[in-house]
């Protein structure tokens, strides 16, 4: 059975009759057909109340069918802001309409509607700008306006990145952009047609004028599009925003893809502009081209008996398409005086009886009464924007469907730097200046003739095929259209007002008015006090008649007033789409299988994996990390540090390259030894810290922190490039795998390894030795890393767990314990050994840090000298200084990042902390400010719950400042 | 000594791959196939006489920055202007190991991840991966690609094999099993990612 508006089989329509879809809406059961929308499926089921507005909640219905305004929004279970008019029907689908307490037809939140002359434009910012009140007044506002509930619960959804590429992109796969299309394949260039409908064919497929000849000749154009080699068409794709160099964002269902062109082609078509006048929001009234959608896509008939509100020659065709599929035409009601009106189509339309009112306009539509939808039109002779009310006349109709004019669909225009200007002959913006590569075609363009649009295609898409050597551009003589396709002010005074001019925010007429009259004057503030154009159709519909509004009250040319910025995205893209799939590159050492195996509880550092520390039954994490630390002060303990960075320098000027990027002397650095090092950046900042090893009079291999060795090679191969030194960097850090054995019993553990001799005269403190270590060939450096003898040992990866494997099973008897990153900090905290990047900041100088001994200035050159030349001489601007708090304290320790107060004043802040058993007391470093460093004895630390506790000021390091674990007697 | 590359190249150190899935075969029609190649030998080495250096140990060089050459066993990579990567047989790579060290050659310590990538859905992954047009690439003059793909900085040969085209990859190891991963995952979304074991000889 047919419903009450669903049409008889239409040529072109996109629904398959054969398979019905059982959908509910606001808990009702429909039926529609594969291929309808939610929309077009409930219009044909003479569902025509769709949807509340975002501030009044006034009743809404289709608008325009495209994608392109907010009318009508469903909640789909976790799937919320479901723009209906486009969302194809699914089986079983459960839709609400969003915005409505307690349902569509009971919404408690209609009285808005009522109170809207004490809600006007800006009331909030007036009337609730109180600082202590505003939390509130946001909370409850985004309460009682907004669009669909979010439900926390809703899964991640991992949505594709993608790239794409062509020669030439077209934007648009309507009339003009298929020629387009076509003639750039047609010279050889690969070509990609992108559209925002399932269906190419864009208005030659509606915009039929009762006879379907258009629609003949773009299926025909559609046909070979398809069938050529070198075009692919993307549909249900949206070109959301255009970036130089030709990238352009496709979004579609499922991902947005970032698509490289090397020309683009806009073929992007014109957005039909609804007229203003009083309740032009009701349902059954609607834009000319959402009634030819409903029809010829869905075969809907889109009203029983309608209206045309018209101002170009658009109108008469959608009144022949109208009256062709059944609807009674009441009456033509042209705003534009009668000579305009004088076409055949006109004509033919006035020889079949149906009243034409010329010069005239539509005062306000009423609803039906007891419903919801448009039931009269309140048809009067209009002037200067105004309505003779002298003259009305009631026409009882269910739809008043308009056809007032265009705004080319520019935005992408607009990204691409085009220069636009406004055209009289057309009352349009259309594109001017071109940058190299963008060409626009047909109605964007300011041709609405359709022989005119093809041709224009033609033009465009040959000259951008062209542009990147692909044949000639053709030359083509395009004939402007006789008439003007946009009413240049359509907009009906009201005293009531709800004679809406943006949808989606509600803003009426009068509300431009007051704007201007409050000094809103110019159109970016009008804008952002209106928020006109700032919803969801980011003023697709709103922006040309408020530029219009605007102009007029200013008395300014539209060109004049200009157009606000159009930035990427034009349209909404879901933030699933923007975060795309999360790619998070994790970097795991070559022994993280033997981690796992040890329980580690791994921590991220950087993109690297690391253990935290090592899980074991029956210990807290807190034990776990103190026995870690104690194995470590007795015995032995091992940890894996494969994670620091890892380089290495050959040739004759190696020397010199790390003299120039480090604050250290390393040319009287003897082969065989090691030496620390910092280095700055051109302002004398900290940036990176390791250790230099020489292995040859030629060759260095240093290491650098864990997270800054892709930037310190980086730079180290900028720099040498730039200096042109004889030498080669090389960055090995994936290549090594290393580790540290330290602990008194350290040397013990690794002779039973290696033929290398340990002792403390053949290798000393800070000395490098190559050799084999568990048959594995190695560089063992000899270094105070968590102030205890020990090696790091640095190994080809491949390697790695087999070393790692025989220094546990070596030490063993020895009770070795691997240890992670958060013994290693507390051990090197105990040492007072400073972590760049933590107890350092983006402007800590090394004489602040307390690496000012490391600095040699009788060097004549090295990166950040001349910086630190001034530095030495100013006061300094903070200082790195050790803490302990009491032995006795027994309240919750501060942490990193708490306040240092002196005085009442922020005088620093805490940057390590932690338990040292060695000390048995909290230590810390902080950087505090100079003259309390040097005058104090103390300082109060505020806590998180505004507490404070009193640390006192120690010297460092805290742990063996004699240096005696160095020593061999010691570590014997 | 015991050699570890079995414990830490990917398709070893992977959770999610059981090992009877493992073909030991290329399947040329999966929608995605991978292959991990991490165990191949090779060297690098780089400066301003690596070019003279090799040629002088006979092996053939590629004339241009960013492209290969295969001469028998052997795959010669040249990276940007003076830096290469060579695979081949592990004889081939220990003797060249052994060379001791000359001016202006400085050795590359090689421990990569190294993968092969194929398939009737390898281009569609690759769009997902990679910001590379590799469609626009001239293969007939055997082009490599230095780029970013999932983040990670990568070396990427792409070839063609009866018309197939399939990509090796080389990663620093310590992001294989990231690489591996990822890859597979996204494959099994494009119609199933099928592991192939392919050792030594690698795929030509």
């Amino acid at each position: 059975m047919l419903k009450p508006y669903r049409l008889p089989p239409m040529e072109g329509e996109w629904i398959d009759r054969d398979k019905s879809v059982i959908f509910k809406f606001e808990g009702k059961p429909f039926c529609g057909f594969e291929g309808d929308t939610m929309t077009s499926a409930l219009w044909a089921s003479g569902q025509r109340f769709l949807g509340r507005s975002f501030k009044y909640h006034r009743p809404r219905g289709i608008l325009s069918l495209a994608n392109h305004d907010v009318n009508v929004m469903m909640q789909w279970g976790q799937h919320l802001n479901v723009r209906a008019d486009v969302t194809a029907l699914a089986s079983q689908m459960q839709v609400n309409a969003v915005n409505t307490t307690g349902g569509l037809e009971k919404d408690q939140s209609r009285i808005f509607n009522h109170l809207s002359s004490l809600l006007p434009v800006g009331f909030y910012y007036k009337a609730f700008h109180s600082k202590k009140l505003f939390p509130y007044w946001e909370r409850l506002f985004r309460n009682i306006t907004g669009l669909g509930k979010v439900d926390l619960e809703t899964p991640r959804i991992f949505t594709p990145k993608d790239y794409d590429f062509c020669s030439v992109a077209v934007i648009g796969a309507g009339p003009s952009g298929l020629a387009a299309a076509l003639a750039a394949a047609e010279q050889g260039a690969d070509t990609l047609l992108i559209d925002e409908n399932p269906q190419c064919g864009g208005s030659g497929h509606y915009q039929r004028g009762g006879d379907n000849a258009l629609w003949h000749a773009t299926k025909q154009l559609l046909e070979k599009v398809e069938a050529h080699p070198l075009i692919r068409v993307l549909t249900s794709t949206v070109a959301a925003g255009y970036y130089a160099d030709h990238w352009l964002a496709l979004v579609s269902e499922r991902k947005m893809t970032k698509l490289r062109a090397k020309s683009v082609v806009f073929a992007t078509g014109a957005f039909e502009q609804p007229a203003v006048f009083g309740n032009n929001d009701l349902p059954g009234v609607m834009l000319g081209s959402a009634a030819q959608r409903l029809m010829y896509r869905f075969a809907v008939r889109p009203a029983q008996r309608a209206v045309v509100l018209l101002a170009n020659d658009d109108g008469y065709r959608l009144a022949l398409d109208l009256k062709a599929h059944g609807v009674e035409v009441a009456a033509m009601v042209d705003m534009r005086p009668e000579g305009a009106a004088q076409n055949p189509f006109s004509k033919s339309l006035t020889d079949q009886g149906i009243p034409l009112y010329t010069g005239c306009c539509v005062y306000e539509a009423l609803p039906a009464k007891e419903d919801h939808v448009v039931g009269m039109a309140r048809v009067a002779s209009f002037s200067d924007g105004k309505a003779d009310l002298a003259t009305v006349r009631e026409i009882q109709c269910d739809g008043i469907i308009m056809s007032v004019g265009w705004a080319p669909a520019a935005n992408l225009l607009y990204q691409a730097n085009t220069q636009m200007r406004y055209t009289d002959a057309l009352e349009q913006f259309v594109p001017g200046e071109l940058a190299p590569g963008i060409f626009a075609c047909g109605r964007v363009n300011g041709l609405y003739n359709p022989d005119a649009r093809l041709r224009d295609g033609q033009r465009a898409g040959s000259a951008a095929a062209a542009y990147l050597g692909f044949g000639k551009a053709l030359e083509v003589d395009i004939a402007p259209g006789a008439t003007c396709p946009s009413f240049p002010w359509p907009m009906v005074s009201h005293p009531q007002g709800k004679n809406f001019v943006d949808f989606d925010e509600d803003l009426q007429l009068k509300d431009f008015e007051n704007a201007v009259q409050e000094g809103f004057d110019n159109i970016e503030l009008l804008k952002r006090f209106t928020t006109n154009g700032m919803g969801p159709s980011q003023g697709k519909h709103s922006n040309m008649n408020a530029l219009r509004i605007l102009g007029r009250l200013t008395g300014q040319r539209p060109d004049a007033v200009g157009t606000t910025t159009a930035r990427p995205f034009f349209h909404p893209i879901p933030l699933s789409h923007l975060a795309g799939r999360g790619f998070h590159p994790e970097r795991r050492t070559p022994v993280h299988p033997r981690h796992v195996a040890l329980n580690a509880f791994f921590m991220r550092a950087g993109e690297w994996l690391r253990p935290e520390y090592y899980a074991r039954a029956g210990c807290n994490r807190s034990a776990c990390i103190q026995e870690e630390v104690a194995a470590v002060r007795a015995s032995v303990g091992l940890i894996d540090v494969g994670t620091l960075g890892k380089l290495e320098v050959f040739g004759p000027q190696a020397v010199e390259l790390l003299e120039r990027v480090y604050v250290s002397k390393y040319a009287n650095l003897k082969v065989g030894m090691t030496r620390y090092a910092v280095m700055c950046d051109e302002a004398g900042v900290v940036i990176d810290d390791g250790v230099i090893a020489r292995l040859a009079a030629d060759h260095f291999y240093f290491t650098t922190t864990t997270s800054g060795a892709a930037q310190i090679y980086r730079e180290l191969s900028r720099l040498n490039a730039m200096w042109r030194l004889n030498c080669g960097i090389v960055n090995h850090t994936g290549a090594f795998s290393a580790m540290n054995l330290a602990g008194p019993k350290s040397r013990e553990v690794l002779q039973q390894l290696t033929a290398i001799d340990l002792s403390g005269g053949s290798f000393p403190y800070l000395a490098v030795r190559e050799g084999r270590v568990a048959g594995i060939p190695a560089r063992l450096m000899r270094v105070g890393f968590v102030g205890e003898w020990g090696y790091e040992i640095h190994i080809p990866a491949e390697y790695g767990i087999t070393l790692w494997d025989a220094i546990l099973d070596a030490g063993r008897p020895f009770s070795i314990r691997p240890f992670g990153v958060e013994a290693q900090r507390v051990l090197r905290l105990e040492k007072g050994h400073v972590i760049i990047g933590q107890d350092t900041d983006g402007l800590t100088n090394p004489y602040e840090a307390g690496l000012g001994w490391a600095i040699k200035m009788d060097k004549p050159f090295f990166i950040g000298k001349r910086s630190l030349h001034i530095l030495s001489k100013q006061p300094l601007r903070q200082q790195l200084v050790g803490f302990q708090m009491p032995q006795e304290y027994t309240g919750p320790p501060p942490q990193e990042s708490h306040l240092i107060i002196h005085a009442g004043e922020i005088a620093g802040r805490v940057t390590s902390i932690a338990y040292s058993q060695a000390i048995d007391a909290h230590i810390g470093l902080a950087l505090v400010a100079p003259d309390l460093a040097l005058s104090a004895t103390s300082f109060e630390i505020r806590l998180t719950n505004g507490g404070f506790v009193t640390a006192q000021i120690t010297s460092l390091p805290f742990y063996d400042p004699d240096q005696m674990r160095q020593k061999e007697s010691t570590c014997a | 000594m015991c050699v570890d590359a079995d414990r830490w190249s990917p398709i070893y150190t992977t959770e999610t791959t059981p090992a009877g899935s493992v073909l030991s075969t290329i399947d040329q029609d999966a929608a995605i196939w991978i292959a991990d190649l991490s165990l191949q030998p090779r060297f690098g080495c780089k400066g301003r006489g690596v070019a003279e250096w090799l040629g002088a140990q006979d092996f053939i060089v590629p004339a241009s920055a960013n492209s290969w050459v295969m001469t028998g066993e052997s795959t010669i990579l040249r990276l940007g202007d003076s830096e290469f990567l060579i695979e081949s047989t592990a004889d081939v790579i220990d003797k060249i190991k052994s060379f001791p060290r000359e001016a202006a050659v400085y050795p590359v310590l090689r421990q990569d991840c190294a993968i092969e990538l194929g398939g009737t859905q390898v281009e569609n992954l690759l769009r997902q991966v990679c910001s590379m047009h590799f469609g626009a690439l001239n293969l007939s003059a055997q082009p490599v690609v230095l780029t970013s793909m999932i983040g990670v900085s990568v070396i990427i040969l792409p070839k063609q094999n009866q018309g197939r085209p399939h990509f090796r990859v080389w990663a620093d190891n310590t992001y294989g099993f990231y690489l591996w991963n990822t890859l597979r995952g996204i494959g099994n979304e494009l119609g199933g990612c099928q592991v192939c074991l392919v050792r030594d000889s690698g795929y030509q």
